[in-house]
């Protein structure tokens, strides 16, 4: 079973875990740095982009390049809605965001599960790239290339604005996460999600024993662009704006980076790469104005030399080590 | 092409000899008051509106260079905060830019900085993305602690960091960015935001104006503009201008290349076959350069007369091949103010060319005079208040006083409007006249109008103001 | 007659990437960075000899430097992947597309650079009335040529057999004694020095600036899933239906030109994933 961290026979190492994790997360906006809140905000964002779209990578073999366009999708439901009706209820927008991306999904999706590889992606590529001209043209709905700037929906009345008040928003975003990381890991544990690796590791095995593949593949589509919408109708009200690139196939490419640099077959490995992957880029285009050659750099080395992720290396030293269980 | 150059000529001939009585009904506006300071360095016989009264009123406070710091200041250098774009295609345009700002840098540090501080500059590259650009601006405002900020954007990044900017507290100058919109709708009584490019308005309207002016008889117009928000905004404002201009004109045929395209030979064709009198390349950069080297080769500039809204400094990339006779109009001219009458613009291209023969075709494009605007505006707004508070001026007391500022810029005085924060400078057009000396097509005539009877007056949409003439 | 042009330049891009995909079963994403970089080596080359009569060879010189940085590539780094995963190999080339480019953006800086004469030189000549440039017929010519030489070195010498072996079955061409390795070497070299000799066409009436390798490698997926992926027929059948769709899609839909490109090759994805083209598609 690769994507499992041990719940079972390292209780207590996870449980520690968690608990340093969970604490930590909570203690970011005590550090006093609105910067720091919006960093990590964004942070969890991609985590939950990540950990979404490693149900289709890690957990069913299959390579999207269109995940950037369910992401934006999810930030202009947010946009338009919030601009163009006025309509600015917080939880009820992400819920609408949520819903829209999925039922794109479920369309795309469906067309899309019958195939694989590069097939897959590739296909996923010409639909994201289909939205994103799309975006681009349809300028009274989306404002075309300059895109939409967005004041931030209402929670109950509160002010929590992004810019404002980051520690809040932060506090919201950690909220959803935590929900989408409990969500996903009853998926990943449930029947389903053991059927998926069933799939991945073997397709013909898994027909034969009877799973039904492709309906299977469609689902887990579905819930990796739900997370994706998820993680763009959160990402909207952050940045207060939103531009068309977020569907461009490129954009997507930012989500595979971080899965793969957590580690994409390991539960916790999207979770923790989406956190570094988003921390490591600002600060290294913070520093260099030679951020893409040093990004690049860093993809190539870890596809040669850390293959297994963050996550995946981690345990495996870990394992050689102190004979710790878990992992693959 | 002999063809075109006397067609040229005509058209020039008719423009000069149209040019004194041109003024255009209904948009003469009596706020060029303050640019009777510097009537003297426009050439009269090139000038459009000769005819508006301008009264002797300057405000100019030439900051006197022997100052000497004696109230509180802190010591210390002034961390000035530079986003701007050093990767990808807008990378063409920031970064000649940045170039300029770092000489005009090094020049006030090495005469002792403003009032005794150095600055120093932090410079982050946005790569043109607005996230980035938000990211970057949170990051040096809460992290890096910069005293000011000047960020080179794209429109799209300059309404996207307006909002945080106002929220922020953070003196920002933003060069380009030049979207309508951004004070039109996004930031509309901007406080901390100052802007020092004519903006896409200003820009369209002078055009269009002297598209009319050039050619009066033109009713049959095309475009070939970049396929996104600024190629269109353009081509809405140019058309509504000219239709007011030109009741009886029409819209014979629209190409909208996407951005970078290597191959505009289908949108010429399409373009040509529409028979137009006016062919309008809505276009800059690279695609402007390789637009026109297809033109040629399709019979473009036989065919119909051709006119750019960016043109100015792109045709530059065209070399010796650039066809006659192209009206191009820009924000700010190398050649303009003539240098002999301006003394700064003459050092200030020197210097450039001194340094970057090869960068940016050897001279500075709007972008560098924006850069140049910058730092003096700065270092000049900064001087001034001290004068008047006599201790480090806080944030707001810079702000006031840059709202009240003639600023001397290589392109000429410029001011920024109080109400609105955006900076107006002479809208430029010419014809492109290929010129050996250069090696590549400047300029001739050249001609600049004051932006006050352009420019849509402050809370004033683009649309009302283009109705209401 | 518009299409033919871009149709001819998209044709020899991307006939690069289907080669190195049919060969070494890689999707090679840093194919549009050289494109760009052959953009740029033209564009200095050019510059150096402007004016000798030497000018010409800077075209196959600048596709020459481009296919041995495309060998050092492959040498040095792809090499590597061919065993792994699909997702490692499309990580990979992401990774190099991003370090080529910045890499051509700190060697070259970023102005745009222009290469003046050789466009306006050629001249134009009267098709059916209206001028044509001479250089687009050139260009066109040189892409008909280039695809001839392709065929015939694929379909009658002894390398062609051996790389179409290669691409049929790598280990029983192993088995039979080909050096597998080199074959996936000579397909990187050609591949990428088609993606060189385009770049470098492009430049005379165009420019060598940041941001074409985007545009150079979106297109050329569309034109090799149309096509086929891997198929080199498909390449040529796919770049004149692009070339077509552009040059129609201007004249009479121009506001959803750019979508309708997409849209088409989703759906051939749909109906036929192997492309008009390809071999077939074993559905999972």
């Amino acid at each position: 079973m690769k994507a499992k961290i041990g719940w079972t026979t390292n209780r207590l190492h996870s449980f520690a875990g968690i608990t340093i994790s969970l604490v930590a997360l909570f203690c970011i906006p005590l550090l006093g740095s609105s910067y720091y809140d919006f960093l990590f905000s964004l942070a969890l964002i991609y985590s939950m982009w990540a950990l979404g779209y490693n149900f289709l990578l890690g957990y069913t073999g299959l390579l999207s390049f269109g995940h950037g366009a369910f992401f934006g999708l999810g930030a202009y439901t947010v946009a338009i809605l919030v601009t163009k009706f006025s309509f600015k209820p917080f939880l009820p927008v992400i819920g609408i965001a949520v819903l829209a991306t999925a039922f794109l999904g479920a369309v795309i999706g469906y067309l899309c599960v019958r195939y694989t590889e590069v097939y897959f992606a590739l296909l996923t590529l010409a639909f994201s790239m289909f939205f994103y001209a799309l975006v681009f043209k349809l300028y009274y709905w989306t404002g075309g290339s300059d895109g939409i700037g967005i004041r931030p929906p209402d929670l109950f009345g509160l002010r929590f604005s992004a810019i404002e008040y980051p520690a809040h928003y932060y506090y919201i975003t950690l909220a959803f996460f935590l929900i989408s990381v409990y969500i996903g890991w009853r998926i990943v544990n449930s029947p389903f999600g053991k059927a998926l690796q069933a799939i991945r590791d073997n397709p013909l095995k898994a027909e034969a024993i009877g799973i039904p593949v492709r309906r299977y593949k469609w689902y887990a589509f579905i819930i990796s662009t739900a997370y994706s919408g998820l993680a763009g109708a959160l990402y909207a009200p952050l940045f207060g704006h939103v531009v068309p690139d977020l569907f461009h196939f490129l954009f997507a490419g930012e989500v595979l980076f971080a899965t793969l640099l957590g580690g994409y077959t390991i539960f916790l490995g999207p979770i923790v790469g989406g956190i570094v992957f988003t921390v490591a880029k600002r600060y290294i285009t913070a520093v260099t104005i030679y951020w893409p050659l040093v990004l690049g750099a860093l993809l190539v080395a870890v596809t040669l030399f850390f293959p297994q992720g963050i996550v995946g290396t981690t345990y495996s030293l870990l394992r050689r080590k102190i004979g710790i269980k878990g992992g693959e | 092409m002999r063809v075109m150059s006397e067609e040229a000529k005509i058209s020039r001939r008719k423009f000069i000899a149209g040019t004194v009585a041109a003024t255009i009904a209904g948009i003469v506006v009596g706020a060029g008051g303050t640019y009777a300071a510097f009537a003297g360095a426009r050439a009269p016989e090139k000038t459009v509106t000769t005819t508006v009264t301008k009264t002797v009123t300057t405000t100019v406070t030439a900051a006197s260079p022997t100052i000497t710091p004696t109230g509180a200041i802190p010591s210390g250098p002034i961390k000035l905060g530079v986003i701007t774009i050093f990767t990808g295609p807008g990378a063409m345009l920031f970064d000649p830019g940045f170039k300029a700002l770092e000489i005009e840098v090094e020049k006030i540090n090495a005469q002792g900085g403003i009032l005794g501080r150095k600055i120093e500059l932090v410079v982050k590259d946005s790569g043109g993305k607005p996230d980035v650009c938000v990211d970057h601006f949170k990051r040096l405002v809460t992290e890096e602690k910069v005293d000011y900020i000047t960020v080179g954007a794209t429109s799209a990044e300059a309404c996207a960091i307006a909002p945080v900017v106002e929220e922020s507290n953070v003196l920002t100058i933003i060069q380009e960015g030049t979207a309508t919109k951004l004070f039109e709708e996004v930031d509309t009584s901007p406080k901390y935001v100052f802007r020092i490019a004519n903006y896409d308005a200003l820009d369209a309207i002078s055009h269009a104006i002297a598209i009319h002016q050039a050619w009066p008889d033109a009713k049959k117009f095309a475009v070939i503009g970049a396929d996104y928000v600024w190629g269109h905004d353009e081509w809405n404002i140019i058309t509504t201008v000219l239709k007011k201009l030109v009741p009886d004109m029409e819209i014979v045929a629209e190409a909208w290349p996407p951005l970078f395209s290597t191959d505009y030979s289908a949108h010429i064709s399409k373009v040509l076959a529409a028979k137009p009198d006016v062919v309008e390349l809505c276009l800059w950069g690279g695609d402007l350069v390789t637009c026109i080297k297809q033109g040629t080769g399709y019979g473009l500039f036989k065919q119909c007369r051709v006119s750019s809204v960016t043109g100015g400094e792109y045709v530059w990339g065209v070399g010796m091949e650039c066809p006659d006779g192209i009206l191009c109009s820009t924000r700010y001219y190398f050649l303009y103010p003539p240098w002999d009458r301006w003394h700064i613009n003459k050092e200030f291209n020197e210097e450039f060319h001194r340094r970057y023969p090869d960068v940016h075709g050897g001279y500075p494009g709007f972008n560098c005079n924006s850069a140049y605007t910058v730092i003096h505006a700065l270092k000049l707004a900064i001087e001034k208040a001290y004068t008047m508070t006599g201790r480090w001026p806080e944030t707001e007391e810079i702000i006031a006083t840059m709202e009240n500022l003639m600023i001397p810029t290589p392109g000429g005085y410029r001011y920024f409007r109080k109400e609105d924060h955006q900076m107006l400078g002479y809208a430029i057009s010419g014809f492109t006249k290929v010129s050996a000396e250069y090696g590549f097509a400047i300029l001739d005539p050249v001609w600049a109008v004051p932006p006050e009877e352009m420019a849509p007056p402050p809370g004033k949409k683009w649309k009302e103001w283009v109705e209401s003439w | 007659m518009d299409g033919l042009f871009y149709g001819s330049i998209l044709y020899l891009v991307a006939s690069g990437l289907t080669l190195i995909f049919g060969v070494a079963n890689i999707l090679n994403l840093a194919h549009g960075a050289f494109y760009m970089l052959g953009a740029y080596v033209a564009a200095i080359l050019i510059k150096l000899m402007i004016g000798t009569p030497y000018t010409v060879i800077a075209f196959p010189l600048a596709a020459v430097i481009v296919g041995l940085t495309g060998i050092a590539i492959e040498r040095g780094f792809i090499k590597w992947i061919y065993e792994k995963d699909y997702t490692y190999q499309l990580l990979l080339t992401f990774g190099l597309s991003l370090v080529l480019s910045d890499a051509v953006r700190i060697t070259f800086g970023t102005e745009p650079m222009y290469v003046t004469k050789l466009y306006a030189h050629a001249g134009a000549i009267d098709v059916l009335g209206n001028p044509y440039p001479v250089y687009n017929l050139i260009v066109i010519g040189l892409a008909f040529l280039i695809g001839c030489l392709l065929w015939l070195m694929m379909s009658k010498t002894r390398v062609g057999k051996v790389i179409r072996a290669c691409a049929l079955d790598r280990e029983m061409s192993e088995g039979i004694g080909i050096n597998t390795s080199r074959v996936f070497a000579l397909a990187f070299f050609i591949g990428t020095a088609l993606a060189g000799i385009s770049g470098a066409l492009v430049v005379p009436q165009s420019a060598a600036m940041l941001g074409i390798d985007a545009d150079a490698l979106i297109q050329s997926f569309i034109v090799i899933v149309i096509g086929g992926v891997g198929s080199m027929k498909g390449a040529l059948i796919g770049s004149l239906i692009i070339g077509l769709i552009r040059a129609f899609g201007i004249a009479l839909f121009p506001e959803i030109e750019l979508a309708i490109a997409y849209l088409v090759m989703a759906i051939v994805l749909l109906v036929r994933p192997q492309g008009l083209f390809g071999r077939e598609y074993r559905a999972a």
